[in-house]
């Protein structure tokens, strides 16, 4: 692998996301401190630019890093550099996947300590936390491999529709499954054998992801 | 240059009945080989196959038959070898339009040991643009400069130069083929340039490739062309039939006039003609334009009387 461009490659696209990533982040960390706040209100507000802030931030990211470059047409100006099209996907890859989870890392961490930290919110609620942020992440990799399989903004825009309205519906299923609906009222958290077989099934689909972009890479017989 | 032309490490560019099949295009059976130290213009229509052929030569299209060669990298396995010494412009590249020109130097700077700052500062001179400006503030014309500039300033061995001039204003134009022609002061460097635009080509190279409809039709140094290429008017009498000479591209008669195209020109030729009665009323030198559009007008020509018969 050519480590020394696909360095290159990532530090451009950190250069021009640098200052909407630590936006996002600092939106994060607003939401985070909303949800501290005792009062329902401010709870949900805080839930919901939580997860607003995440969703945007990953399309944010997969919109500059790979569909602009396309659409821009500053992909032929990348791949004149000495890089192969499967190094591009390994940056593309690195430089997503890192900076996403980077601050979606830290975003949940805070998030488990105020559920942890509040009186007010059940300790319960890590396991559905858990499950429906890293919902988040496996939705972005979908929407990511779909966008550099296809380098289309319509194709990945769709992706982007579906996810999001998945995203609603499959926690709404959550919270009817007994195993983790019920855990979000209570003080326990109870990593039982639901909660497991779901984050394990979501870290199987993410991989499936990433490893679905690079079969579909290797297989490409144009790449301009 | 002393290396035979079969010696791999005497060719910049090495094609070798390359084809690539599209639905609705196909490139077919391209023979390319383009020596270091000289200048190829490639000249196709719209359409013709130029870029796609460029893209093969970048290794960012798979060929489906035949061997690419390029500074002796077989492609596109060896593309990161290759590119090292490979400027690559073509009409659609942009740079990114948030950052500035500067920005993109550093960049360049940053990955190229064989970044000349002396010689980018001196293209930022003479291109007439400005280093702290943003490429979306930039003309047309400033943007493709500045494209060429990070390229130029990197001092590849071989330009892979797809349509660069297209959109360019006169001067600006001047300004890049100028700059253009200083790089071959080093013979060991190469440039292959496609274009519609005969008048730019004709201007800088050595060899003269044609393409149409994904086949290369014609293949030969500029001279050659220019020398060889004459359009003859003559005053036939009525009944006198022309002979079919080799090399006529196309004969047409109204009357007792009659024009005649050939690529095989010489004394030869004229006595022939004058044998059979015919006078001559002028030898007329065509341009590269007018030796483009006849070759191309005579390989679809042949194509359809293949297709028929």
């Amino acid at each position: 692998m050519n480590w020394p461009m696909i360095k290159h490659v990532m530090a451009k696209d950190w250069y021009f996301n640098r200052l909407a990533l630590v936006g996002y982040f600092l939106l994060g960390l607003i939401s985070v401190a909303l949800l501290s706040v005792k009062n329902t209100g401010a709870f949900y507000a805080g839930a919901v630019i939580l997860i607003s802030s995440l969703i945007v931030m990953g399309w944010h990211l997969i919109f500059v890093t790979v569909i602009k470059e396309r659409k821009s047409q500053t992909l032929p100006f990348l791949m004149s550099l000495p890089i192969s099209p499967m190094d591009y996907t390994v940056a593309k890859m690195l430089i997503n996947v890192g900076a996403f989870l980077v601050i979606w890392l830290l975003l949940a961490v805070s998030t488990f300590w105020v559920i942890l930290n509040v009186d007010t919110i059940p300790n319960g609620l890590v396991t559905f936390a858990s499950i429906a942020l890293l919902e988040l992440v496996i939705a972005f990799l979908i929407i990511l491999a779909i966008a550099i399989i296809t380098e289309s903004e319509t194709y990945s825009v769709i992706v982007l529709t579906i996810s999001n309205i998945s995203v609603s519906l499959f926690w709404f299923w959550l919270t009817s499954i007994s195993a983790i609906g019920s855990q979000m009222s209570s003080q326990e958290i109870d990593w039982n054998s639901t909660v497991l077989t779901f984050l394990a099934a979501e870290i199987v689909i993410g991989l499936a992801a990433i490893c679905t972009a690079f079969y579909f890479q290797s297989k490409k017989q144009d790449f301009l | 240059m002393n290396m035979s032309l079969d010696t791999p490490n005497a060719l910049a560019i090495d094609m070798r009945n390359v084809s690539k099949r599209y639905q609705h295009f196909a490139l077919q059976d391209i023979n390319l080989q383009l020596p270091k130290g000289t200048i190829m213009g490639f000249i196709g229509a719209n359409g013709a196959g130029k870029s796609t052929t460029m893209r093969i030569l970048m290794g960012l299209v798979r060929h489906e038959q035949g061997e690419v060669t390029v500074n002796g990298c077989p492609m596109p396995n060896q593309q990161v070898a290759a590119k090292w010494d490979i400027g690559f412009a073509s009409e659609d590249m942009r740079l990114y339009q948030e950052a500035s020109v500067q920005w993109h130097m550093n960049y360049m700077q940053s990955i190229f040991p064989s970044w000349d700052i002396q010689y980018a500062k001196k293209l930022v001179q003479k291109f007439d643009i400005r280093a702290e400006q943003k490429i979306k503030g930039l003309s047309h014309g400033q943007r493709v400069k500045a494209g060429l500039l990070m390229i130029l300033a990197r001092k590849p061995k071989l330009l892979l130069l797809d349509e660069p001039t297209t959109g360019l204003d006169p001067v600006a134009r001047h300004e890049v083929l100028n700059e253009l022609m200083d790089v071959l002061l080093d013979e060991d460097r190469s440039i292959l340039f496609s274009s519609h635009n005969t008048h730019d080509i004709e201007q800088l190279s050595d060899q003269i490739t044609f393409i149409d409809k994904g086949k290369i039709i014609g293949c030969e140094d500029k001279e050659s062309y220019l020398e060889k290429w004459r359009r003859i008017r003559l005053t036939v009498p009525e009944n006198a039939v022309l002979p079919p000479l080799q090399g006529i591209i196309e004969q047409r008669r109204m009357g007792k006039q009659a024009v005649i195209t050939t690529k095989r020109f010489d004394d030869h030729v004229a006595n022939t003609y004058q044998k059979c009665g015919a006078q001559i009323q002028a030898v007329e030198n065509m341009t590269l334009e007018e030796i483009f559009v006849s070759e191309v007008q005579a390989s679809r020509n042949n194509n359809a009387q293949e297709a028929t018969s």
